[in-house]
């Protein structure tokens, strides 16, 4: 717990990280609070996906570790009591044209590990599915093939998915990139809802700085370290495209 | 005469066999062509074209070496993709790797020059008792396990990543995955040949895919596809005495072709609009 009565849900202690011979992270220590809603920017080839690998578990640090503290009593019935996190990737497969999988049928997935294996899907589980879809406002297209969805609704079904199996933490990789200035509006007050309403913890990797500076409450600055680590209040869009043409040059 | 073939025991056996290739083949296919591993296939094949040499080359049955050897090529693949080489160079190393074996194996065997070409291009109409029922039980099994991790394997074609962040054990059902579609090409090999046998996985499946249906009736109808193709190439082969492994794939072609065009003109019939009326007067 922080001073102040803050509880911690995530905490990265000196964590490392190297793709071969080249470093990526380099001793990065950081907490996350319950509730907060946290944006993570950097330029590109900072390490902000993989410090977001790393946090879903994707990825395994070369050194340091990283740790959850979930309420566990929230979890029961939960087997494994896995999604801490709920995580949407930045850009998966089921974009492409042609994949025959419908928007409904992604959010399932997200039910999937908490089933467990040679288990199938049961009333309790259909009903976390429909409530996900309500809440990402995709019932009149859960039965539309996901690559027919605009950019704004395939985001909001991979929210869902994400929120399906009642995560704590949601962690977004570059949601915003692709989707018009609607949907992207639409997404921040989706987002925002659930951080407020659901008490979700957000994580985001976003590339607008007008956005970061708009939309979140702290800012996790990175180059391969964090060089900035505070709320987005003392940082109008000015200071952080400084912060990014600092950290451009010193790349 | 329509299916004259039935009429004959192995018209009968020919049809059977050529049932559980089709459904294992096209079950599967759908899988590995939307995680873009149609190629798996391909490169098991030809590692059991090494295990059939072995067997011709040791004495013991072919397709069971064969079964042997794509398991071992299913982990080789498996393996490699843990030392981080592409999947693409990874499985075209097991499918060098098993041709080269199978070269070797049949260039020091005697007179075997008549049974490699039955593999190689498929013997659907020759297959045997035990034939048919090494294929039910390989069939049965491969489709029993992928009914059994159903969701499983959807999660994975949907998204590997997000599967393995929501707690699926994802690397040990990929070599699970893999090691099914080995035993498929070993049932599918008899009958249609190694050169032949990635077509029944993959053609089947892309053309349905074309057609933008959900999941599970992409799945269903590519099995459907199949199944038809083998019947309607069964059938060509009795009438035109021609190799029943190419016709059947001749069909798949065929297939694809028609789904090609209706996926090209379905978007472009209007969708009918609900409701609406008219009812303008015009004050003239």
């Amino acid at each position: 717990m922080l001073p102040g009565g803050e509880q911690v849900c995530l905490t990265l202690n000196n964590v490392w990280f190297a793709y071969g011979a080249n470093p990526v992270l380099e001793d990065v220590s950081l907490s996350i609070r319950q509730e907060e809603l946290v944006g993570i920017a950097g330029p590109n080839g900072s390490g902000k996906s993989t410090l977001m690998k790393i946090m879903v578990g994707l990825l395994k640090p070369d050194k340091g570790t990283v740790s959850f503290s979930c309420h566990i009593d929230e979890c029961e019935g939960m087997t494994p009591c896995r999604p801490c996190i709920g995580y949407v990737p930045q850009n998966p497969v089921i974009r492409q044209e042609q994949f025959p999988v419908t928007a409904r049928e992604v959010v399932e997935m997200g039910t999937f590990g908490q089933i467990g294996l040679f288990r199938r899907m049961n009333s309790d589980s259909k009903r976390a599915v429909d409530n996900a879809i309500a809440e990402a406002g995709l019932d009149h297209v859960q039965h539309e093939l996901f690559s027919d969805l605009s950019g704004g609704q395939q985001q909001r079904t991979l929210i869902a998915r994400a929120l399906v199996g009642r995560p704590h933490i949601i962690a977004l990789d570059e949601p915003t990139n692709g989707i018009d200035a609607q949907s992207k509006q639409e997404f921040y007050k989706l987002v925002n809802h659930l951080n407020k309403a659901h008490r979700i913890t957000v994580l985001m990797i976003l590339h607008d700085l007008p956005d970061l500076a708009a939309h979140v409450e702290r800012v996790i600055f990175l180059q391969r370290k964090v060089i900035y680590d505070g709320p987005s209040a003392n940082l109008n869009a000015e200071g952080l495209w400084n912060l990014m043409v600092e950290a451009g040059r010193s790349t | 005469m329509v299916l004259e073939f039935l009429s004959y025991q192995f018209g009968v056996r020919a049809l059977l066999g050529g049932l559980i290739v089709a459904v294992t083949c096209s079950s599967l296919g759908v899988f590995l062509v939307l995680r873009r591993l149609s190629l798996v296939a391909d490169g098991l094949s030809h590692v059991a074209f090494g295990g059939i040499a072995l067997g011709l080359f040791t004495g013991i049955y072919p397709l069971y070496t064969a079964v042997v050897g794509v398991v071992l090529g299913a982990l080789g693949i498996h393996t490699l993709g843990k030392l981080r080489v592409a999947s693409d160079a990874a499985i075209a190393i097991m499918f060098a790797a098993g041709l080269a074996i199978g070269i070797i194996l049949i260039s020091i065997t005697q007179n075997v020059a008549v049974d490699v070409l039955s593999f190689l291009f498929g013997t659907i109409l020759g297959i045997n008792q035990t034939d048919l029922y090494l294929a039910a039980a390989l069939g049965v099994t491969v489709i029993g396990i992928l009914l059994l991790f159903w969701k499983e394997w959807v999660g994975i074609t949907i998204d590997a990543e997000f599967a393995r962040v929501s707690g699926l054990p994802v690397p040990a059902l990929e070599l699970v995955f893999t090691i099914m579609t080995g035993l498929t090409v070993v049932v599918a090999m008899r009958l249609v040949g190694v050169l032949l046998v990635s077509s029944l996985i993959v053609v089947p499946a892309s053309a349905m895919i074309q057609l933008k249906m959900p999941f599970r009736q992409t799945v269903l109808a590519a099995c459907g596809v199949a199944v038809v193709s083998v019947v309607a190439g069964l059938q060509f082969s009795f009438m035109y005495n021609i190799a029943p492994g190419g016709s059947i794939v001749l069909v798949t072609i065929c297939f694809f072709i028609l789904a090609a065009i209706v996926a090209r003109i379905l978007p472009k019939i209007p969708k009918k609009l609900p409701g609406g009326s008219w009812d303008h007067q015009c004050d003239r």
